[in-house]
């Protein structure tokens, strides 16, 4: 699963970032490393670009670039064992 | 008197500019986003013995610069001379702004740790614990707010202090493993005369871990490469293998995070997390169905408050300064002196002066825009749709400031990377209709358009420029320039409250500058004018028609015959002269030659269109008390011709500080070539085809 699939408001943890070139130490110093959490924030109008959320950094960028960082959703787990809980 | 010298380098948008404005009491430009800042700019302070310069330096989020205007904070960190390292960081991203504190770490300075906006971080219920900072990083750190003017005055103490201790020792150490392979590489540098200082050595060395480019040039020429070239082949190998990495920079950056988080575990307490008020905004305001609605709202209601209640006092303004014309003629005898001043200077003096609060308006609008962080949202909002004309939404920022003034704007698309990218958003940027060429668009829509529908004329003229400007994008982009525009990557700051002192300040700075340039290039331009067109004077022309205002009897007709004669001197002077020569080339778009001569005048600045009106109907005209410009105009100039000079004034090139500016960020001859002529040959197309189409549908 890409950062690209995420839901609105699903979390992910970062697990490897492809060729991106020189947005790679980009996304890197603003925080997106492998192994940290990140959150789809919200998508712009026609769905592209996306806002995502690492640690207090909100960052836009585009689908295409998202699509190259691929993640492991975390947050599902957690709704389901919340809703769980609830019943 | 002695000097210390200090570079002020952090993050984009953690408050550099602002704690200079709240230390130094300075008044550099300050906005809620990533870029405001892309040029270096100096202020002084005095401090006991010492005059302390401080250069505000461009936001960097790395010493691995990726825009141009990173390249210029990062060529000062390299290459200027400086005392010591003031590095600004923002208190609610702390573990990233670490990262880039950490780099400047290694370069072995002088450095000081503000951390800025605090008041943020404690109003959230969090804090930072400034004496384990200290003691972790090893250098002095002050905790600030220039927002309420906390800590501020303490940074220029610490700056004296430090500078008069010795440096504290070096305290940030990498992984055994990437530690091993420095030494190894400084072994090698040293054996080179440049690099003999082993704390010089040890940040080269942990450069060219870094993979920094210009470090790399430094050393390509050095005797010493061909032996270090290999050994760094070596170590890349080796240390990306075992740390199964793409690269040693990425190891590098993996190793600063972990150590700033670290870091941040041990002296910050984090606010307890809740639904922010940013966010709570932005579920409207960057709503997918109504975040692009809701945006052109804002930009329709400023041109509609830019009309509306610019124009309440205009009149006022108007008639005080026909009152000052009229006391100058009452006053002084008849004469050049007297026909310069109240024919000439005061009322193309005044005709600007008028305009001033529609462009404060529109100038607080844009500032608004800066300071909350809306800017920001627009590029994310708009970047789908700008990227169909091959721009991404950051090159929408400096779009958005072209309509203050064309030369900010131009340097902020700086923040572009791509060079490409830059000269599309700077070829097209002269279509953002600019502040200055709002006088001319409210004179003719005042003068043409009914009241009510005013501001939504100048609305429509802005975004059609916008729109024009968009198109064209699209054109050069497929003509002249093929590849994909850069990936777009921009951080969405917070919302902020903007600052009541920073805006007004703002506001004032710019009126003051407005006055200060219609008082001297604008009255200046107008006393040119003023000459040009009221010389030579022609005997015989006067003679002529003094005879025949004698022979007749009722005085209407005398007045007619007056303003005839006084028509006729004007086409006869220099001006009309040259106007008459130039007029060719504007008649197809239905302008008569004082209306060429105004728009030719404009290429100095946009004001000097209306200011050249105003004299050239005024002279013409011998009843000049009664009649406004506005008025005059109806009386001279056709509807479709009005509306080519609205086309005209929105396409053709700008004014000559623009033109320079341009000149100044883009080195090749034939982009500059290209800007001087393409804007102007599209501007008499466009004027033409429109004017002509109005004609057919017999207006």
């Amino acid at each position: 699963m890409t950062l690209a699939d995420l839901q609105e408001k699903q979390k992910a943890i970062v697990k490897s970032i492809g060729d991106l070139g020189e947005l790679k130490t980009r996304l890197m110093e603003l925080g997106v490393l492998c192994g940290e959490p990140v959150q789809l924030v919200r998508r712009a109008p026609w769905g592209d670009p996306i806002e995502i959320r690492v640690e207090d950094t909100f960052i836009a960028l585009r689908r295409a670039d998202a699509a190259k960082i691929e993640v492991e959703p975390i947050s599902q787990l957690r709704v389901r064992k919340g809703r769980g809980a609830k019943r | 008197m002695k000097k210390i010298r200090v570079a002020l380098a952090g993050q984009p948008n953690v408050g550099k500019s602002s704690i200079i404005n709240s230390v130094t009491g300075a008044r550099l430009h300050v906005g809620n986003f990533s870029g405001v800042t892309v040029e270096k700019k100096e202020v002084f302070i005095e401090r006991g013995d010492y005059e302390i310069e401080i250069i505000d330096l461009p936001g960097i989020y790395s010493l691995n610069a990726y825009t141009p205007e990173e390249h210029v904070a990062k060529k000062y960190l390299y290459e200027e001379d400086y005392d010591l390292i003031v590095n600004v960081v923002d208190a609610n991203t702390l573990a990233r702004n670490l990262i880039f504190t950490m780099q400047l770490m290694d370069m072995q300075k002088k450095m000081i740790l503000v951390v800025n906006m605090i008041d943020e971080v404690e109003k959230q219920g969090g804090s930072i614990d400034k004496g384990k900072l200290e003691e972790l990083l090893g250098i002095p750190v002050i905790l600030t707010s220039a927002k309420e003017h906390r800590g501020v005055d303490e940074i220029i103490d610490q700056i004296v202090a430090t500078h008069e201790s010795d440096k504290p020792k070096n305290k940030l150490y990498y992984d055994q493993r990437i530690e091993e392979q420095i030494d190894k590489i400084v072994k090698v540098l040293h054996k080179s005369p440049h690099f003999k200082d082993p704390e010089y050595a040890r940040f080269i060395a942990i450069r060219l871990l870094d993979r920094d480019e210009d470090i790399y040039k430094i050393i390509h020429d050095l005797p010493i490469f061909i032996e270090l070239h290999e050994l760094l082949g070596k170590i890349y190998r080796e240390l990306e293998l075992e740390y199964d990495e793409e690269s040693t920079s990425d190891i590098l950056s993996d190793e600063r995070y972990a150590l700033s988080k670290a870091l941040v575990m041990e002296a910050v307490k984090k606010p307890e997390v809740k639904v922010s008020l940013t966010d709570r905004l932005d579920r409207l305001l960057i709503h997918p169905v109504f975040g692009l609605p809701i945006f052109l709202f804002f930009m329709w209601l400023l041109f509609q408050l830019t009309f509306e209640v610019g124009s309440i006092p205009m009149d006022m303004i108007d008639a005080a300064f026909t009152e000052i014309s009229n006391v100058v003629k009452a006053t002084l005898p008849d004469g050049a002196v007297q026909s310069v001043l109240a024919d000439g200077v005061i009322p193309a003096v005044g005709s600007i002066i008028m305009f001033l609060p529609n462009i404060l308006i529109l100038f607080l609008g844009i500032n608004l825009l800066e300071q909350t962080g809306y800017m920001a949202r627009t590029a994310f909002l708009l970047d789908g749709f700008m990227k169909k004309f091959g721009l991404q939404g950051k090159a929408f920022i400096p779009l958005v400031s072209g309509f203050g003034c064309t030369v900010p704007a131009y340097m902020a698309a700086r923040t572009l990377k791509n060079p490409t990218d830059r000269i599309i958003t700077m070829l097209v940027l002269g279509f953002m209709s600019c502040s200055a060429r709002l006088p001319v668009y409210v004179l003719l829509i005042g003068a043409f358009f009914p009241t009510a529908h005013a501001g939504n004329i100048l609305f429509i003229i802005y975004i059609s420029g916008a729109i024009l400007g968009l198109i064209v994008a699209k054109i050069l982009r497929t003509v002249l320039f093929k590849g994909e525009p850069e990936p777009f990557v921009m951080e969405m700051p917070p919302y902020r409250f903007p600052s009541m002192k920073a805006l007004g300040m703002e506001l004032w700075i710019k009126t003051k500058l407005f006055i200060k340039k219609a008082g001297t290039f604008i009255a200046g331009a107008s006393m040119i004018i003023w000459f040009l067109s009221s010389y030579p004077h022609s005997g015989t022309i006067e003679e002529s028609y003094t005879r025949k205002i004698e022979a007749v009897q009722s005085e209407e007709a005398k007045a007619a015959l007056e303003n005839e004669m006084a028509a006729k001197a004007l086409e006869n002077s220099y001006l009309g002269r040259i106007g008459k020569t130039i007029e060719p080339f504007f008649s197809p778009i239905g302008f008569d030659w004082r209306m060429s001569v105004a728009v030719v005048a404009g290429l100095a600045a946009k004001e000097v269109v209306v200011s050249t009106l105003a004299t050239l109907y005024a002279v013409g005209d011998a009843d000049e008390r009664s009649n406004t410009l506005i008025q005059r105009l109806r009386d001279n100039v056709t509807f479709k011709a009005a509306i080519a000079m609205i086309v005209i004034i929105m396409i053709y090139s700008p004014c000559i500080a623009a033109m320079s500016t341009f000149w100044a960020e883009v080195p090749q001859w034939a982009w500059r070539g290209f800007y001087l002529v393409y804007p102007n040959v599209l501007a008499w197309l466009m004027a033409f085809g429109i004017y002509r189409l109005l004609d057919m549908m017999g207006y």
